[in-house]
C-alpha cells in the first residue's frame, strides 16, 4: 500500500499494524497478550481502541514504540509499518535499543501514559524533562532555546505561569497538571502520531473533559493523528473517527465511529453498549456482560468471546481455529460467525 | 493381619500404605486451610532449600559443640609434648602396598632439619594407626552427667597425635579446641539475643503503647545507640569489667555488653507494630473487656507478630557471634584458659605466625560458616514468615 | 532548606548530650577511683606520683565530689579548654594523645567511606541491570561472603595472601624508614602503597550491604513508569538509566551513611589493631587494656560525636540533592 494507491475513501495511512502478535514468555506459560491485530491509523485522524482491561490495548501501544520489556515480552509475528516522509519502516524489525527506533520515539510518535503521577522522574524539573526530548531530537537546539520552547509548550497545554512552572518539580504539580505537562512532552517534537494510552483514567471527570478538549484542540492545530486507547466508551465516542474494539488480544470489530455506535455487530460490542447508560436510551436497561474476561493463559481455542457470548453457536464458535473477519458493510469489519 | 498368609499380608500392607499416603496428603491439604501461622511458616520454610540445608548444618555445628566431650578426640587443654605448631596430620586411604584401607594415619615424628635448624614433622611409615569410630578412652562424663568411656572417633593408641587441623603453640589439638570453643561462641548469640529480645520487646512495647514522654526518651536513647559505633562502646565496656572475674561472670557480662545496642533495632520494630496494631479492633475489644495494659501487650499484641520477631532474632544472632569473636580476638572478651573462636584466632594475629602455621586460621572458617548459615536461615524464615510477600 | 538544616542541628544536640553522659559513665565504671588506678599503675611501672600532681588532678576534675559535679567539671573543661583529663599510659593530656591520631583516623574512615561507595555503586548498578547474569551472581556471592566475613578476618587473610605472594608484610601505614620522617612525596607514595589493603578491608563491611540495597532499589525503580516515559522520549538507554532510576536509587543510599559510618568507624578500630595502623583504634585498645579510663571515655565520646555529626552531614546532603525532601513535601 503506497501513496499513489490512495482512494478518496481511504485517507493516507501513517501507521499500519498487520497481524501483530505480542506474547509474554513467563515461567508459568506463554501469555498471548496481543494475538493477531490489524489496525490502520490515518493522517490527522483519531483511532479509538476500546476494550476491557487486559484485552491487549496497552500492549499494542507499547509494541508500536517497542517498549515491551524483553524478556519476557516478545513480538512474535506481524508488521508495524510507519509511513514517514516517503519511506516505510517496519518497526518490528528494529532492535529495541537502536538509533532508528529512538528517532521514532518522541519525534515521529509521541506517547502519553496512564499514570501522570509516576510518569515523571521525581528528581528533575518538569522543564528539564520536557526540554530533554527537544534536545535529544533536535541537536541544533541550545539549552536556552529549548527552555523557551518548553515554556511555549506549557502555555499551549494550558499551564498557568509557565515561566515559573518550568522550574517546578513533578511533586509540585497536581495530577491534571502533570498530565498536561505529559502532553506537552509528547507533542514537543511535533509528532505525526500521538498515542494516548488511557490518558484520563486516573483523573477526575472535570479534569478528564479538559484534557480531552486539549487533545482535540491540539489535533486541530497540528494535524497529528491520535491513537486513543481507553476502556471508557464515552471518552472514545467523543473523539474518535474510527473505532477498534479489542477482546482478549483480538480485534473483534473495526469501523467508523458512527457505524460502531449505530450498528454494533459483534455480540461483545453490543454487550458493551448495553452496559453503559446512553443519552438516547432507556436508563433502566443496563445489562452487564456476564462472566469475566478469561485469563489470557487459558484462552478459548475458537472464538475468544465464546465463553461469555449470548449468541454462542455450538459446533461453530468453539471450533479450534481463529475466527475470520467479515466486511459486513464498507469499512466495517467484524470477527464473528453470525455474519458469515 | 498376623494370621494372613504372606502375599495377602503384603497386599494389605501396600493397600494400607497407599490409603495412608492418600489420607496424609488430604490431611496436609486440609491442614493448610486451617493451618496456624506457625505451620504455614514451617511449610513455606521447608520449600526454601538453601535455608533448610543451612539449618541442618547449624544443627550439626551445635550438636558437635554441645557434645564436644564426645565428638572431640582430645580435651581442649590436652598437650602433645614436642608437637608444638604441628601441621594437620595427613589421613591416608591407600597403604604402601597400594591397597585401599579404612582411613589411617602414620605416627608423626619431629626431627630437626640440620641445615635450617628448624623442627620439621615427618611421617614414620612403619606402623599404620587406623582411625576408628567410637574408640575406647578413659571414662568421663558426657555433659558432666552421663558416664561414658568412648569418643566419637580416634586412634586406639591415645598417645599417637591425630591432629585434624594441626596443633597450636602449646601442642594442643586445634580441631578439639574449635569444637569446645563453639560452646561459647555459638551460645553467646543465644544469650545475647535473649537479652535483646527481652529488652527490645519490653522497651519497644512500652514506647509504642504509652507514647508521650516515655516514648520520646526511649526513642532518643535508641537514636544515640544506633548512631554510635559498636566496637568502641564494646571495648570501653569490656575494659570496665573487673580483672578478677571468672569465665562464667565474664561470659554473662559480654553477653550483656553485646546486647547493649542489639535491642534497639528490635525495639523500633516492636514499637512500630504496636502503634499500628494498637488502633486495631482486637486491642480495643480487649481494652473494652477490661484487660489490663500489660495483658494487652503480652497476650494480644506480641503474639500477633511473633514470627516477625523470630526472623529479626535469627538475623541478630550472627552479629552477636561476630561481636564476641571480635572482642575475644582483641583480648577483651573471653580469656584463656576458656576458649572461644575469637581467643583461638588470637594466636593467628601475628603475620609471621600466620605465614608459618596457616592452619591456625581454620577457626575463622567456622565463624564464617556459622554466620553465613544463620543468614540463609534468616532469609528463609523471612520469606516464609511473609508468605504473601511477592519478593 | 535553611530551616531544615537548623532543625536537624537542634535535634542533634540532645544526641551529643547523651553521648557525653554515656562516655562519662564509662570513665566512672571500673571499680576503684581513677587516681587509685593511676597511682597503682605508675608505681607498677616504677614511677612515683608527685603529691602535688595528684592534688591538681583531684581538684581539676573534682574526683572526691559527686558524679554529677565530676561530669560538669569534665564537660566544662572539655568545652572551655579542650581538656579531657590525663592519660597515665601515655603520660600526656588525653587531648594531645587523641589529636596525634585523630587526623589519620578520620582520613582512613572517610577514604573507606568513599571506597565503599566507589565499589558498591557500579557493582550494584551492574547487578541490577544485568539481573541473573554471571556478574550478578558473582556480586551476590561476594556480597554474602562479605556479610559473613568479619573484617579483621579478611584483614588477616589478605595480609597472609599478600605476604605469601610478595613477602611484603603489610603492617602499619608507613614503612619503617618513613615512620617518623617528615612529609615528603616519597612518604606519600609509601603511604599509598600501604593504605590500600586496610582501606579495602574496612570498606568491605559496608560494601556488601550497600550493593544489596542498591540492587533491590534499582530493580524496583527501573520498571517504573517514569523510566518507560523517558524511553518513549527516545533517550539513549544508558543515558536514561543513569539520569532517572539510578539517581532515584542512589538517594536512599545516602541515608544509609547513618549506619555505614558507625560500621566503618568500628571496622577501622579493629582493622587498625590487626594491621597496626597509626590511628585511634590501637590507642583505644591499649587504653582499655590498661584501664586508662579518661582516654577510653574521651575516645568513645570523640568517635561517637564525629559519627553522629557525619550522619547529620549526610542528612543535609540528601536534602540538598533530593527536591522532594528539600521542599519538605515528602518525609522519608
Amino acid at each position: 500500500m503506497s501513496q499513489d494507491q490512495l482512494t478518496p475513501m481511504a485517507s493516507e495511512p501513517i501507521l499500519e499494524i498487520r497481524d501483530l502478535k505480542t506474547h509474554f514468555m513467563l515461567d508459568t506459560g506463554t501469555v498471548r497478550a496481543v494475538d493477531g491485530i490489524d489496525l490502520t491509523i490515518s493522517r490527522g485522524k483519531t483511532l479509538g481502541v476500546i476494550g476491557e482491561s487486559g484485552c491487549g490495548k496497552s500492549v499494542t501501544a507499547h509494541s508500536i514504540l517497542r517498549l515491551i520489556p524483553s524478556p519476557p515480552g516478545q513480538i512474535v509475528n506481524g508488521q508495524i509499518l510507519l509511513y514517514r516522509q516517503g519511506e516505510v519502516i517496519d518497526i518490528t524489525r528494529l532492535q529495541p535499543k537502536e538509533a532508528t527506533i529512538r528517532q521514532i520515539r518522541g519525534a515521529d510518535i509521541g506517547m502519553i501514559f496512564q499514570e501522570p503521577m509516576t510518569s515523571f522522574g521525581p528528581l528533575h524539573t518538569i522543564g528539564n524533562q520536557i526540554g530533554e526530548t527537544i534536545l535529544t531530537h533536535q541537536q541544533a537546539e541550545s539549552a536556552q532555546s529549548a527552555r523557551e520552547q518548553v515554556i511555549e509548550l506549557l502555555r499551549q497545554v494550558g499551564i498557568p505561569n509557565p515561566e515559573q512552572r518550568v522550574d517546578a518539580y513533578p511533586h509540585e504539580f497536581s495530577g491534571g497538571m502533570r498530565q498536561r505537562a505529559m502532553i506537552a512532552m509528547a507533542i514537543s517534537c511535533s509528532p505525526m502520531l500521538l498515542i494516548a494510552d488511557e490518558p484520563t483514567t486516573s483523573l477526575d471527570v472535570t479534569i478528564e473533559a479538559q484534557i480531552l478538549d486539549l487533545l482535540v484542540g491540539l489535533q486541530e492545530q497540528t494535524g497529528m493523528a491520535i491513537m486513543l486507547i481507553s476502556h471508557n466508551l464515552a471518552v472514545v465516542s467523543e473523539m474518535a473517527d474510527d473505532i477498534a474494539v479489542m477482546y482478549l488480544g483480538k480485534r473483534v470489530e473495526l469501523g467508523s465511529a458512527d457505524a460502531i455506535f449505530d450498528n454494533p455487530l459483534h455480540p461483545y460490542t453490543q454487550g458493551l453498549w448495553r452496559s453503559i447508560p446512553r443519552v438516547d436510551g432507556p436508563l433502566d436497561k443496563l445489562i452487564p456482560i456476564p462472566g469475566a474476561v478469561p485469563s489470557p493463559r487459558d484462552r478459548p481455542t475458537g472464538c475468544v468471546f465464546a465463553s461469555r457470548c449470548n449468541r454462542f453457536i455450538e459446533g461453530t464458535c468453539d471450533e479450534p481455529r481463529p475466527v475470520p473477519t467479515f466486511e459486513v458493510e464498507p469499512d466495517h469489519f467484524v470477527a464473528c460467525y453470525l455474519y458469515d | 493381619m498376623s494370621t494372613a498368609s504372606k502375599p495377602t499380608f503384603l497386599t494389605a500392607l501396600s493397600e494400607h500404605y497407599i490409603r495412608w499416603k492418600r489420607e496424609r496428603s488430604q490431611r496436609l491439604q486440609e491442614r493448610l486451610y486451617y493451618a496456624s501461622q506457625r505451620e504455614l511458616v514451617w511449610h513455606a520454610f521447608k520449600k526454601h532449600r538453601l535455608a533448610l540445608v543451612a539449618l541442618i548444618i547449624l544443627t550439626v555445628l551445635y550438636t558437635v559443640s554441645i557434645g564436644a566431650d564426645f565428638f572431640a578426640p582430645f580435651s581442649p587443654l590436652n598437650r602433645f609434648q614436642n608437637f608444638n605448631d604441628a601441621p594437620p596430620t595427613r589421613i591416608h586411604l591407600i597403604t604402601r602396598e597400594g591397597k585401599l584401607s579404612w582411613p589411617f594415619v602414620y605416627q608423626t615424628v619431629r626431627v630437626r632439619n640440620t641445615e635450617t635448624f628448624k623442627y620439621e614433622y615427618r611421617e614414620n611409615t612403619t606402623h599404620r594407626h587406623i582411625i576408628r569410630l567410637l574408640v575406647k578412652t578413659e571414662p568421663y562424663k558426657l555433659l558432666k552427667v552421663i558416664p561414658i568411656q568412648h569418643k566419637f572417633f580416634g586412634l586406639s593408641d591415645r598417645h599417637v597425635p591425630l591432629l585434624l587441623f594441626g596443633s597450636d603453640r602449646l601442642g594442643r589439638d586445634v580441631f578439639s579446641r574449635i569444637l569446645f570453643a563453639g560452646r561459647i561462641s555459638l551460645f553467646i548469640g543465644f544469650g545475647g539475643v535473649m537479652v535483646t529480645f527481652i529488652l527490645g520487646s519490653i522497651l519497644g512495647g512500652i514506647s509504642g503503647y504509652y507514647g508521650g514522654l516515655v516514648d520520646e526518651i526511649i526513642q532518643r536513647i535508641i537514636e544515640v545507640l544506633i548512631s554510635v559505633p559498636n566496637i568502641p562502646i564494646w571495648i570501653a565496656l569490656s575494659a570496665a569489667l573487673p580483672r578478677d572475674w571468672g569465665t562464667i561472670k565474664i561470659y554473662f557480662a559480654i553477653t550483656l555488653i553485646l546486647a547493649v545496642r542489639g535491642w534497639t533495632g528490635l525495639a523500633r520494630v516492636v514499637r512500630g507494630r504496636i502503634i499500628s496494631l494498637r488502633e486495631e479492633e482486637f486491642a480495643l475489644a480487649a481494652k473494652a473487656a477490661g484487660a489490663g495494659d500489660w495483658r494487652i501487650i503480652f497476650t494480644h499484641l506480641l503474639p500477633a507478630f511473633i514470627s516477625y520477631l523470630i526472623v529479626h532474632i535469627t538475623l541478630a544472632i550472627p552479629g552477636m557471634i561476630l561481636g564476641e569473636t571480635a572482642l575475644s580476638f582483641l583480648g577483651l572478651g573471653i580469656k584463656p584458659p576458656a576458649v572461644s573462636w575469637g581467643t583461638l584466632l588470637q594466636d593467628a594475629q601475628d603475620i609471621t605466625v600466620l605465614a608459618n602455621y596457616p592452619w591456625l586460621l581454620i577457626p575463622s572458617l567456622f565463624v564464617v560458616l556459622t554466620i553465613l548459615m544463620f543468614n540463609f536461615v534468616g532469609d528463609g524464615l523471612r520469606d516464609a514468615a511473609d508468605p504473601y510477600a511477592s519478593r | 532548606m535553611t530551616a531544615l538544616i537548623i532543625r536537624r542541628i537542634i535535634l542533634i544536640i540532645p544526641l551529643l548530650f547523651i553521648i557525653s553522659i554515656i562516655s562519662f559513665i564509662i570513665i566512672l565504671l571500673p571499680p576503684g577511683s581513677y587516681v587509685e588506678t593511676y597511682v597503682e599503675n605508675l608505681e607498677r611501672t616504677g614511677f612515683l606520683m608527685d603529691e602535688s600532681q595528684i592534688k591538681a588532678i583531684y581538684k581539676q576534675y573534682g574526683l572526691d565530689r559527686p558524679a554529677v559535679v565530676q561530669y560538669i567539671l569534665w564537660m566544662s573543661n572539655f568545652l572551655l579548654k579542650g581538656e579531657m583529663g590525663r592519660s597515665f599510659i601515655y603520660q600526656k593530656p588525653v587531648t594531645e594523645v587523641i589529636m596525634e591520631r585523630l587526623p589519620m583516623s578520620m582520613a582512613v574512615t572517610l577514604i573507606s567511606l568513599a571506597v565503599t561507595w566507589l565499589l558498591a555503586v557500579p557493582i550494584g548498578i551492574y547487578s541490577a541491570l544485568r539481573q541473573y547474569s554471571i556478574g550478578d551472581y558473582v556480586a551476590t556471592i561476594i556480597g554474602f561472603v562479605g556479610l559473613a566475613l568479619p573484617n579483621f578476618l579478611l584483614a588477616l587473610a589478605l595480609t597472609y595472601l599478600v605476604f605469601a605472594k610478595t613477602g611484603h608484610a603489610v603492617t602499619g601505614l608507613f614503612s619503617i624508614e618513613y615512620k617518623d620522617a617528615p612529609w615528603t612525596v616519597d612518604k606519600l607514595f609509601d603511604l599509598l602503597g600501604n593504605i590500600w589493603l586496610p582501606i579495602l578491608v574496612i570498606a568491605s563491611a559496608g560494601t556488601a550491604s550497600l550493593i544489596r540495597i542498591l540492587r533491590a532499589t534499582l530493580l524496583d525503580e527501573k520498571n517504573k513508569q517514569y523510566v518507560t516515559t523517558a524511553r518513549a522520549k527516545g533517550l539513549p538507554e544508558h543515558k536514561l538509566i543513569l539520569k532517572y532510576p539510578v539517581r532515584v536509587a542512589i538517594n536512599p543510599l545516602i541515608s544509609t551513611i547513618g549506619w555505614t559510618l558507625p560500621l566503618i568507624v568500628s571496622g577501622e578500630i579493629i582493622v587498625s589493631q590487626t594491621l597496626g595502623l597509626e590511628t585511634l583504634g590501637p590507642v583505644l585498645l591499649s587504653a582499655a587494656m590498661g584501664e586508662d579510663m579518661f582516654l577510653v571515655g574521651s575516645i568513645v565520646m570523640i568517635l561517637s560525636s564525629l559519627t553522629v555529626i557525619g550522619t547529620l552531614i549526610s542528612d543535609i546532603l540528601l536534602a540538598w540533592i533530593d527536591p522532594r525532601i528539600r521542599f519538605d513535601k515528602v518525609s522519608i
